[in-house]
């Protein structure tokens, strides 16, 4: 099998892996003003750095979801016991929960890397009429070429990289109505808080030095954005 | 032994930029240390492909930059999507 970038991200054992790092996932926690009893689903929890984070501090129902076996296996070993955290291996796009579960979904730089109105229409189905879905995802600042897209798309296996407009069009058709857009500073976007495992195979070596290229490539033309999005 | 070897040996996997006695500048990723070198992955250049100069190396070629040529080494700001 083709190692591919999220293959590498679970291989590394990287935590926290979206721009910002757990230093932005608390200042979105802090800000959203959570009741106790608040229930909290992290989709695409990956290795389960924010759900830890969340169990750390919080007594709240925490669930995380994630399609990649590596991925929850180590957010298992990382969550066992911690009595309110709930832990599926399922995908995002059908999520095996019933309707209006959660009051509180996250998703950190995951969506992008779904069938994104899908994805969106699945958690418009999970959360309560009150309740609040928070997207930390990679948007282009201005819309690429079709060469640049691709390349792009290809690398991180992406189906369609949006823009901020593009990003609200497709939530606002999922049923949200309020969405406030928020940028990611740039001191803190380039926070790495992770360790390299030493164990590196050349392929990750490769699957880093692209990965590398693309973000010093693009960094005028992509960047992340914090959308914070509510139906009524 | 090299202050060098420390820093690099335990940033296996981050992408480095060093600057050698020489004035020549090399960005890639560490791939792996010896007593005496730093091996780096190379960047895809922009011109396709993996042309790293005279060497015109390719993905997982690294070279290796011996620590006492070493005048500055700075790891490259970067982040995970």
């Amino acid at each position: 099998m083709k190692i591919k970038y999220m293959d590498m991200i679970a291989t590394l054992g990287i935590g926290g892996a979206h721009p910002g790092g757990l230093t932005i996932t608390k200042h979105i926690v802090e800000n959203l003003n959570l009741s106790t009893t608040a229930q909290i689903l992290d989709v695409g929890c990956g290795t389960g750095q924010t759900l830890a984070f969340l169990a750390e501090t919080k007594s709240n129902p925490l669930f995380g979801v994630d399609q990649h076996p590596v991925m929850i296996q180590q957010a298992k070993e990382r969550l066992q016991g911690y009595h309110n955290v709930t832990l599926h291996q399922a995908n995002i796009e059908n999520l095996p929960f019933p309707k209006a579960y959660f009051d509180v979904i996250l998703s950190e730089s995951v969506t992008a890397f779904t069938s994104i109105q899908q994805a969106l229409n699945e958690y418009a189905r999970v959360l309560n009429d009150d309740g609040v879905l928070v997207l930390i995802e990679m948007t282009a600042n201005h819309l690429l070429t079709e060469e640049e897209q691709a390349e792009i798309e290809q690398f991180y296996h992406i189906s369609k990289l949006l823009t901020e407009d593009m990003w609200c069009v497709a939530i606002e058709a999922a049923g949200f109505n309020r969405i406030s857009v928020r940028t990611i500073p740039e001191e803190l976007e380039n926070i790495v808080d992770f360790e390299l495992r030493p164990e590196l195979e050349p392929t990750h070596l490769e699957l880093m030095a692209t990965h590398y290229y693309l973000i010093d490539k693009y960094q005028d033309s992509l960047s992340a954005r914090v959308y914070y999005c509510k139906n009524k | 032994m090299s202050r060098y070897y420390n820093m690099c040996n335990k940033n296996i996997g981050r992408p480095v930029c060093i600057r050698t006695k020489d004035g020549h500048e090399h960005r890639g990723i560490i791939r792996r240390v010896s007593t005496s070198h730093v091996f780096l992955e190379p960047m895809p250049s922009n011109l396709g492909g993996y042309g790293y100069g005279f060497w015109g190396v390719g993905p997982g070629f690294g070279w290796g930059v011996a620590f006492g040529a070493i005048a500055t080494l700075a790891f490259l700001p970067f982040f995970f999507w």
